[in-house]
């Protein structure tokens, strides 16, 4: 089928890597959701649950969501550019240094060495070596691209490029720091400016780790796992300029009535209703592309997980945009409504999405088939269940928590004392380390299927061939 | 099944192939013109509205004893 | 729109930056430029070297995962922490610590509400103040030592980006950490916060003449006792007795270090206006403070009924022991 030898080691390696620290992310995250309820879960410093929760989000957001960016982004580049990556070398050191940064930086996260900053804690020596990788991925990208044996760049080629373009500018921006020390350093900017740029860079990081690039992935393997192509070629145009044009001005909607000037909280929540109109472009762009031969949902295992996928990118899409109006925003900012919110994005979107792309790839890679449909289904039941569970108890306790913390009695007074509100939580707090290990249990079967499908792929190509492997 | 081969031709329907759905489209100018209201209603300096003035409205000094 | 461009990488990518550049120039780097983001209180004053080291403690622990600092405009959360936050405070702070969640309270008016002795009992063990807190222990700090040397180069740093003046710490300042350890550090650095501010509830007067309308019912005591144990017993003891260095007996005879009761509307000012409520009654109590504003976080009545409870009290601790030894408890009121 494919007449270039791809490199798909490479691809695998980063899949590979990115299944493990998704492992070590979630039983972190499995860990500090205990703390919450349990401080005697504290078991030491380095193991408290302020220094574990970056690990737990750096972990799954750069470990498990960046290292499967970085394979399947390879592996959709070579494909559409039908030709091999130009600098296949370099993408093998690149997932080296990958696995060293992120080893480093949990290390470091451990040790306390934070710059408090929300998703960009890693300390500046870290900080150099992203920039470093990031810049050798995005040598090899442009240059596959360049030279690409494929006229036309398909959708997915632009949201590769537009995050590799946009990652950039935002991570360089936000981590300017002074050192004071080889892992100390203070932020660049003070005050009120502190928190605009690193909010900037924030929701950003949502906008170009956790969309764009699943965006990619999305609209690639989704036509290709269903055999369908994508329903309206100028909706994924006006779909993707006006997303990438309206995400960077959204960042405040993190700062809703804090002291940061009205005129750039009120512009953040402007842009972000906007971003409504351009997710929901690729809702509807995926929906009515399914929607052709709705039996690709019976018939393709994988369909239904894109489906729920981009469903729980729509409804993130609506729940985030309506967080940032001032009234739903003093109701529920600080509250555990927020976390549901994220886990409903990156365990339904996000990781769904992954899951089925690296469904679709590994058995290419190996020239096989999938080891087990029956485990990939169970898989797909328990992660959706999970999610659920964990987002709507966190939705419930999160309402309460806000509202709690409002009630007046008829003088004027608070009627309840912080300590009030905070044991309301508990209960909920339980339920959410439950549905958190249903999830993991669907998770380590994901594992678990792709690594017995690897492990099929080598059988076969050690037996002697019967028709022609497909893969290098 | 034979799989979509990996061209942008191939991979999505032509331009002309569909309208931009009338109900998105609604959607999309109505955030718009929702936003030109907003960003008039709430910014200091356009519709005079601000966080402290709001709070100064709201919110006596003290609760009353 | 032209095709050309989704065939031109290199002016796709440069199409794609200049798009994410707008929002981006508008909304982030033009505010720099603007005087708005960078306004500083007059009252707002550097970190010494001992909070700066303890700011660098609550970075390191990831306190900001649990604990926001900032009050919002709003009713509630003026009530409940003091008044809300202004850009002028955080002059210093690099980078900010608002925070994005509250599983613990608010800490931005958290300086002087309480004395330094309970926050290094909470700080130890925070479930032994209150019962069913989540935080985990830091007793761990106590043990560590600060390092001099390296707490002057993180200040000089810090010092470095301010103009000059605004950072006054002397070799002396520095030499005098060896003493110190982290937990001083981030007590330190906890009282520091919101220094700029003037506590809004303490803004009422005192009214000594206001009697309580619950007077000694029973059930006005019995209300006061459930009230007193839930938010008063954590520093004054569950019977009122006090804790040494924390807060003063409430049952001997000596209000605010000064011989001599006073009358309900002082205990009610006091409680009401916290620590900041002492000028007006014109006893000093203890120097740095430490009695938390309760107007607006309980009802008045709760108010008055603690009051009617520490009346009761008082009035059956002189009948069972009228020659009971004060002098084993503090001398005197330490509000």
């Amino acid at each position: 089928m494919n007449e270039y030898r791809y490199d798909n080691q490479t691809v695998q390696g980063f899949i590979l890597s990115a299944i493990f620290w998704g492992v070590v992310g979630i039983v972190i995250g499995l860990l500090i959701s205990i703390q919450l309820w349990a401080p005697a879960a504290n078991l030491a410093p380095w193991l408290s649950y302020g220094r574990l929760r970056p690990v737990h989000t750096n972990g799954l957001a750069f470990g498990l969501g960046v290292g499967a960016i970085f394979g399947l982004f390879y592996y959709i580049v070579m494909r559409l550019c039908r030709r091999p990556l130009v600098f296949p070398r370099l993408a093998r050191l690149h997932l080296w240094l990958f696995n060293a940064i992120i080893a480093a930086a949990a290390v470091s996260l451990l040790a306390g060495k934070s710059q408090s900053l929300e998703y960009a804690e890693l300390e500046w020596p870290l900080d150099v070596a992203i920039v470093v990788i990031w810049v050798m991925f995005a040598v090899n990208v442009f240059a596959t691209v360049i030279r690409r044996r494929e006229e036309q760049m398909y959708v997915s080629l632009w949201y590769v490029l537009a995050t590799v373009v946009a990652v950039a500018i935002l991570y360089i921006v936000n981590n300017a720091a002074v050192p004071a020390g080889l892992w100390k350093s203070y932020h660049a900017y003070a005050g009120v400016n502190s928190a605009n740029v690193q909010w900037w860079y924030g929701h950003n990081a949502v906008g170009f780790v956790f969309t764009t690039p699943i965006l990619a992935m999305f609209y690639y393997f989704l036509p290709k796992t269903t055999g369908l192509p994508i329903y309206s070629h100028r909706l994924s145009i006006v779909s993707f300029w006006s997303l990438i044009f309206a995400y960077l001005w959204t960042g405040a909607h993190h700062l809703v009535y804090s002291p940061l000037p009205d005129w750039i909280q009120t512009l953040a929540i402007v842009f972000t209703l906007f971003l409504i109109a351009p997710s929901w472009g690729s809702v509807v762009n995926g929906y009515y592309t399914v929607g052709a031969d709705w039996s690709k949902m019976r018939t393709n295992y994988l369909t239904k997980f894109f489906v729920m996928g981009i469903t729980f990118y729509g409804l993130q899409t609506v729940q985030g945009p309506t967080q940032a109006l001032r009234v739903v925003s003093q109701l529920i900012h600080f509250t555990d409504w927020v976390p549901g919110h994220v886990h409903m994005g990156t365990m339904g979107w996000v990781t769904m999405t992954i899951c089925a792309s690296i469904y679709y790839v590994i058995p290419r890679i190996h020239g096989t088939e999938i080891y087990s449909e029956k485990i990939a289904n169970v898989h797909f039941w328990l992660v959706l269940v999970g999610q659920l569970l964990f987002s709507i108890t966190m939705w419930i306790t999160g309402i309460q928590q806000g509202a709690l913390w409002k009630v007046q009695n008829a003088d004027g007074s608070l009627k309840y004392s912080f300590m009030d509100g905070l044991v309301k939580n508990y209960p909920y707090w339980h339920t959410r380390t439950l549905a958190g290990i249903v999830f993991a249990v669907g998770m380590l079967l994901f594992v678990y299927n792709v690594l017995k499908t690897i492990q099929q792929g080598k059988a076969l190509r050690a037996s002697p061939p019967s028709p022609a492997p497909a893969a290098a | 099944m034979s799989e979509i081969p990996d061209t942008a031709e191939a991979m999505e329907n032509k331009e002309t192939a569909h309208r931009l759905p009338l109900g998105w489209l609604v959607l999309y100018f109505g955030l718009i013109a929702w936003g030109a209201a907003y960003l008039w209603l709430y910014t200091p300096a356009l519709g005079g509205w601000s966080q402290a003035g709001a709070y100064d409205q709201a919110a006596p000094a003290q609760p009353s004893r | 729109m032209a095709g050309e461009i989704y065939r031109k990488p290199v002016s796709f990518a440069l199409m794609a930056a200049v798009t994410v550049l707008v929002g981006s120039i508008v909304t982030m780097a033009y505010p720099m430029f603007r005087a708005e983001m960078h306004e500083k209180l007059e009252n707002l004053r550097a970190f010494t070297p001992l909070e700066l080291a303890g700011r660098d403690v609550y970075q390191r622990e990831g306190c900001v995962g649990c604990h926001t600092q900032t009050v919002r405009p709003l009713r509630s959360e003026v009530l409940r922490y003091g008044d809300y936050s202004k850009a002028g405070e955080f002059y210093f702070d690099r980078p900010f610590l608002w925070g994005s969640k509250r599983t613990g309270p608010d800490l931005a008016r958290e300086g002087g509400k309480r004395p330094d002795a309970w926050h290094a009992r909470h700080y130890a063990d925070p479930q032994a103040v209150t019962p069913r807190s989540n935080m985990p222990r830091y007793a761990f700090l106590a043990q560590a030592r600060l390092d001099p040397s390296e707490a002057r180069t993180h200040y000089r740093v810090l010092a470095s980006l301010s103009p000059k003046g605004q950072w006054t710490a002397t070799d002396a300042d520095f030499a005098a950490l060896s003493e110190k350890t982290e937990l001083d550090a981030l007590i330190a650095y906890t009282q520091w916060l919101g220094h700029a501010v003037q506590r809004k509830q303490a803004a009422g007067g005192v009214e000594l003449a206001l009697a309580n309308p619950l007077g000694d019912s029973p059930q006005a005591v019995a209300r006061g006792a459930k009230v007193f144990e839930e938010n008063c017993a954590v520093c004054h003891g569950a019977e009122g007795h006090g804790e040494t260095q924390i807060a003063p007996n409430l049952m001997d005879d000596t209000f605010l270090g000064v011989k001599g009761d006073m009358p309900d509307g002082a205990y009610f000012g006091l409680i009401t206006g916290g620590s900041d409520a002492k000028a007006a009654l014109g006893r000093p109590g203890l120097p740095d403070g430490g009695m938390t504003a309760f107007g607006g976080q309980l009802a008045n009545d709760d108010i008055w009924a603690v009051i009617s409870w520490i009346r009761a009290q008082q009035a059956h601790e002189r009948q069972e022991a009228p020659a009971r030894e004060q002098t084993e408890h503090l001398p005197g009121g330490q509000h």
